[in-house]
């Protein structure tokens, strides 16, 4: 009987995590590729140093921030991927999500204060739980660049 | 260097993330799990069987040790009873003679007898209860008897131990190995496959025949978990002796032919 509500408990647990996390997943991509088309004219630049059309503009710091957690069945998905090794996809796509979002939100930024583009954008991240062990992780992915501003 | 685009390009999707239905690469995951997992489990239960008559009994003594102690007072006769009763199972029908069989009479109202490590047999008033002859109590005991000649409970809770291990070296997690340490894991009921169910009853059966000439009552234990069948509260036993309509049916095939004279119960088992 104990035996039989843990893993009803834990069914339950893999039910909630899929349905929610796959609602989540949906609805983050849609979001994304439309925010993507929207903020398409605040060009990004990976290179260090402005091309000429940049000269003489102002520069500032832009910083766009995600925490992302993952859910139950991505985490019993990639355990499992643990035993044979090989491309843990759930958390392939969680941490594409987290990174476009975080390029968005600096996007966001640079749109704020009226920048044409971003050079110099790099990624940082960072695991905000730690190795808390079985327990549940998250973490953070940090675009940041500098802001081209027209003068 | 080139001239600044006048948009970012429109992302490639299906490159960084596949685009594949998270449940398929779940479903094959726990599919090869699944598969692994039985193989492992039946290849377990094979050695365990290999090795389990090479474990001295002494070692299973005294892995259950703590079971020594002595009945309450009002129980000591009943329990001398049904020692008696193993006894002259045991005199028919001799075990190597590193085994002792050690009877424990509980006063329980759950219609269960189980045999556990070290030889040790529970009987539960609620089964003696539930039966009219001694012959069908000599039949509960010498099933008991059989596990322990068989070596069925070292078997059975060697596998449980390595499978147990072996999880919790996948998984990773301590705790099934903290729950080994303690005495907990070990005693209680062992919980014994179709198998050696089926295995026990043959034997016991043989001793039956031996003890009394004939096998007529051994049934009756298993008539009466058959009527009650439906109530909840025997549940517990259904799940460690399943089948019952089928062991009842290896009874009666070999009362074919004898028309034996039960036994009564002892007075103070009544």
């Amino acid at each position: 009987m104990e035996a039989l509500i843990q893993l009803g408990f834990f069914a339950a647990l893999l039910l909630f995590g899929y349905i929610f996390g796959r609602r989540a997943e949906t609805r983050h991509y849609q979001s994304i590729r439309e925010r993507e088309h929207s903020l398409g004219d605040i060009v990004i630049l990976s290179q260090r140093l402005p091309p000429p059309e940049l000269l003489r503009h102002h520069s500032q710091l832009v910083t766009g921030n995600v925490v992302i957690s993952v859910d139950y069945f991505k985490t019993l998905v990639a355990g499992l991927k643990n035993l044979f090794g090989g491309r843990i996809n759930a958390y392939e796509s969680l941490l594409d999500r987290a990174r476009r979002e975080a390029i968005l939100r600096m996007q966001e930024e640079a749109r704020a204060l009226g920048a044409r583009a971003v050079v110099n954008m790099k990624f940082e991240t960072c695991q905000v739980s730690g190795n808390a062990g079985q327990g549940i992780g998250s973490i953070e992915v940090l675009a940041y660049g500098t802001a081209m501003i027209p003068r | 260097m080139s001239p600044l685009p006048e948009r970012n390009p429109v992302a490639q999707e299906g490159i960084n993330a596949s685009e594949d239905h998270p449940l398929k690469e779940f479903s094959l995951l726990v599919a090869a799990v699944a598969l692994l997992g039985a193989l492992a489990i039946v290849l377990i239960g094979l050695a365990a069987k290999a090795w389990a008559p090479l474990i001295p009994f002494s070692l299973e003594e005294k892995m259950a040790g703590i079971m020594e102690e002595p009945p309450a007072q009002q129980y000591r006769e009943k329990q001398k009873a049904l020692q008696t009763l193993a006894d002259r199972l045991l005199a028919a029908s001799p075990l190597p003679d590193d085994i002792r069989i050690h009877v424990h009479y509980q006063p329980g109202d759950t219609a269960n007898a189980f045999a556990t490590l070290g030889g040790h047999i529970m009987i539960y008033q609620g089964l003696i209860d539930s039966i009219d002859s001694e012959n069908a109590l000599a039949m509960v005991l010498a099933h008991e008897i059989a596990h322990i000649g068989h070596r069925h409970p070292i078997q059975s809770l060697s596998q449980g131990l390595i499978i147990q291990l072996l999880m919790s070296a996948v998984i990773g997690d301590s705790r099934a190995l903290q729950s080994l340490a303690g005495s907990s894991g070990l005693i209680g009921m062992a919980s014994f496959s179709r198998a050696m169910e089926r295995e026990a009853d043959k034997q016991a059966l043989v001793m039956l025949e031996k003890l009394y000439g004939h096998t007529a009552g051994a049934e009756s234990f298993f008539r009466t978990m058959l009527e009650k069948q439906q109530q909840p509260e025997w549940t517990a036993f259904l799940q460690s002796h399943p089948g019952l309509g089928e062991r009842i049916e290896t009874i009666t095939q070999s009362q074919a032919g004898n028309n034996g004279k039960l036994t009564p119960l002892a007075d103070i088992l009544q």
